[in-house]
């Protein structure tokens, strides 16, 4: 498996990064997570709809993000909010999207991220339409499209990876597998040893890479990016990653995983590792750590209030957002 | 200022949660996301942080306690406030209303200004009361103004129970043309259910029908039943009876003589009067005697309590005031519920022999059917006489085959000669 960062904070090979990027890798995991952890506490206080958190998960998503290019594509799902954040999508709208209101996935012009996918796969043919659409205007922007280990056992999956190889269009596959299809496991979904072996039978490169490194996911998307833009086609990466939290705040993960499986991923967390790695260093202490926390709490705090404070959408715009504007 | 914290729907579609403990104790004070309580719902055990700064003033229930979804949970208050200055805010604060223009990305940060709401026109034939289509659907299809319906939900929203409801106290007190159909949650059906009509489509059960169902299923899959039946001569039973009615000037119901000849019978077979429970059996030292009543709605089981101590024309008394206060419905629930044998008396919709099921929690059931005239043979001769059919069922864990026979034996014993029981 493609690491760099051990979870002990030991590095296996030179790092292609320098301290300050990641520094700012690092201040980004602790912001997303805030975000994870408040929107967690603020559904169990009937603010926000349903939340899929994303909790362990941090590396594999803003690692990613932070791989793309201005304009890039990114297509992730319900569980990608860290990524689309660091992609560009803002908390603000993230939030408000959560509270039920769709107000919440109309994405800025200037943003080229589609709004979260609920439905399990179907945004990677979108990934590929995008990837395909800028190919054919000739432009150097690629789609990433996320999904989980769930998603590769649907049917879509093989319509996405099947069309981008053969139409070699610049799209980014990545598989965060967190080892849960909600209760099942990936083990028991899919009879290849790896995700990532399955990229070969489309004719595409597959990487199996540590999703709890960031700095393994940064590289592996940057090199899967550039193939795409060089024209190369797409790539698989398979982030292997653990869902620390339940799959969304209706499920309950003691009922189908034990105690010990996740005591033995608290061990592997994408940030501790970072910040074991930054303190030896010289990179990190504790004043850096509270100011980090404070300014992110203060940062998603003012997204929290900005969300609540948009009035209810009438009954007309409930539809009014269904098609374009007929002139356009 | 005191907030009222109202339970959210924590997961998706939840009804009602089990507070499993409190995390911050009445006077304590909290922070805002600091875990305040831990509840269980239907899907799983979840901590709730507090929405607001403040000190808890009062839990909304104590641990073990059921708290609906919309039910006030928590109230907080400032430092140093009492209970009493609570007032009527909103969960969350409320949201200054914000001068929408165009698209809503990118334009809403500053500067709020009081628009008017958009009034949209109510397309013709439309409700104005709040109810999810589904429910919309249920009261159309069951002939149902969804308008002159109460909701009881969020925000008066009609619910499926406001609807099942309105059904049910809008139902015709529709002629029973089988056994007796339904009672209330708790107690058992008595009879099985009557044979289903030929319809079309397909309709969802109301709550009662459905917790009966499973009542129905949890007796039936857990009690191994045996029925015996018999026939008892119940000429001087009808003729004490007549005798009774006429000097006191008072309906004496056949179950009132036949509760009294059953308890000295339990009191011979303390077995039928008892309760399985594990490896040991709860033998009751009074006698609750559940007394099956036809209504418009279904069957209920009215409920006599310690029974023993009562003299005929005390338990003719009870039985009429249970069977009307079953048909009116004004019984309590406390009536409804306790029995620790039951009796059913379909005799007055017919009725012979039957299968009666065992109320869960019971070991044993008898069934009355109506005296008829018959051919008997009686010192070597036929005769003519009025005969009573008789059913009991019991938990065959518990009772065996000769002792269900030897309770029938002294019961037809007690009905055929009234002067053995009358006595006590």
């Amino acid at each position: 498996m493609f690491a760099f960062v051990n979870s002990d904070g030991t590095v296996r090979d030179r790092l292609p990064v320098t301290l300050e990027e990641m520094k700012s890798l690092y201040a980004d995991m602790v912001e997303a997570r805030t975000y994870d952890t408040k929107s967690m506490a603020m559904q169990r206080q009937g603010r926000l709809a349903t939340y899929a958190p994303f909790h362990g998960q941090e590396a594999a998503q803003i690692g990613a993000a932070a791989a793309l290019s201005e304009g890039d594509w990114v297509a992730g799902t319900y569980r990608d909010a860290a990524l689309n954040w660091r992609a560009g999508y803002s908390w603000r709208l993230l939030i408000l999207g959560r509270t039920g209101d769709e107000r919440g996935g109309e994405v800025p012009d200037d943003v080229n991220i589609l709004p979260p996918s609920i439905t399990v796969g179907g945004h990677m043919i979108h990934a590929v339409g995008l990837a395909w659409a800028e190919k054919l205007n000739g432009s150097h922007r690629i789609a990433l499209t996320s999904f989980g280990d769930g998603a590769t056992s649907e049917g879509d999956f093989h319509e996405a990876m099947n069309f981008a190889a053969v139409y070699q269009t610049p799209t980014v596959f990545l598989c965060q597998n967190n080892g849960y299809a909600i209760s099942y496991p990936t083990w028991e979904q899919t009879k290849s040893e790896t995700i990532a072996a399955k990229a070969g039978a489309y004719g595409m490169p597959g990487v199996r890479v540590d999703g709890n490194d960031v700095v393994a996911v940064l590289v592996a998307v940057r090199e899967a990016a550039d193939r795409a833009r060089r024209g190369e086609g797409p790539s698989l990466i398979e982030a292997v990653t653990y869902r620390v939290g339940p799959h969304t705040t209706a499920d309950d993960p003691t009922r189908y995983r034990d105690d010990e499986e996740a005591e033995s991923w608290a061990g592997r967390d994408p940030l501790l590792r970072v910040r074991l790695l930054l303190e030896k260093a010289g990179g990190w202490d504790e004043t850096w750590q509270s100011e980090l926390e404070s300014t992110s709490s203060d940062v998603i705090e003012e997204a929290v209030e900005w969300a609540e404070r948009v009035p209810e959408p009438t009954r007309e715009e409930m539809l009014s957002r269904m098609f374009a504007p007929e002139d356009g | 200022m005191a907030r009222e914290f109202k339970l959210p729907d924590i997961g998706e579609g939840l009804t009602e949660a089990e507070i499993v403990s409190w995390l911050v104790a009445e006077g304590d004070s909290v922070e805002a996301d600091q875990p305040l309580v831990e509840v269980e719902t239907d899907k799983a055990v979840v901590e709730i942080p507090s929405p607001y700064a403040g000190v808890v003033l009062s839990h909304g229930g104590a641990e073990g306690d059921v708290v609906a979804v919309g039910a006030v949970l928590v109230v907080i208050g400032d430092e140093g406030e009492g209970l009493d200055a609570k007032d009527s805010s909103p969960d969350h604060p409320e949201p200054a209303p914000v001068q929408q223009v165009a698209p809503i990305v990118g334009t809403l940060d500053e500067e709020p200004e009081t628009i008017e709401p958009v009034r949209v026109a109510e397309p013709a034939g439309s409700s104005r009361v709040k109810a999810l289509p589904i429910v919309r659907k249920m009261a159309r299809d069951a002939g149902i103004d969804i308008e002159a319906v109460t909701g009881t939900g969020p925000d008066g929203r009609i619910t499926r129970d406001d609807i099942e409801a309105a059904i049910g106290s809008a139902a015709p007190a529709a002629s029973h043309d089988g056994a007796p159909v339904t009672q209330l949650p708790r107690s058992e059906p008595v009879a099985p259910a009557p044979s289903s009509q030929a319809t079309a489509g397909r309709v969802t059960m109301s709550r009662l029908r459905r917790t009966i169902a499973a009542n129905m299923s949890k007796s039936w899959a857990e009690i191994p039943h045996v029925t015996t039946f018999d026939d008892v001569d119940a000429t001087r039973l009808l003729a004490v009876r007549a005798a009774l009615a006429e000097r006191n000037e008072m309906k004496i119901p056949i179950e009132a003589l036949v509760v009294k000849a059953v308890i000295p019978t339990l009191r011979a077979f303390p077995d039928f009067n008892s309760t399985l429970d594990g490896d040991d059996l709860i033998i009751h030292s009074t006698h609750n005697v559940g007394i099956a009543v036809d209504t418009p709605d279904g069957l209920l089981v009215a409920v006599i309590p310690a029974a023993d101590d009562m003299t005929v024309l005390q338990l003719a008394a009870e039985v009429t005031r249970l069977g009307e206060g079953a048909r009116d419905r004004s019984l309590t629930p406390g009536e409804l519920t306790g029995q620790t044998f039951t009796v059913s008396n379909i005799g007055a919709v017919g009725g012979g022999h039957g299968t009666p099921i065992v109320p869960h929690g019971t070991t044993a059931i008898l069934s009355v059917g109506r005296a008829v005239e018959r051919p008997i043979a009686a010192n070597g001769e036929v005769v003519v006489a009025p005969v009573m059919p008789l059913s009991l069922s019991y938990d065959h864990r518990v009772i065996d085959g000769g002792q269900g026979r030897r309770f029938m034996a002294l019961l037809m014993e007690n009905l055929e000669e009234p002067a053995l029981f009358l006595a006590d």
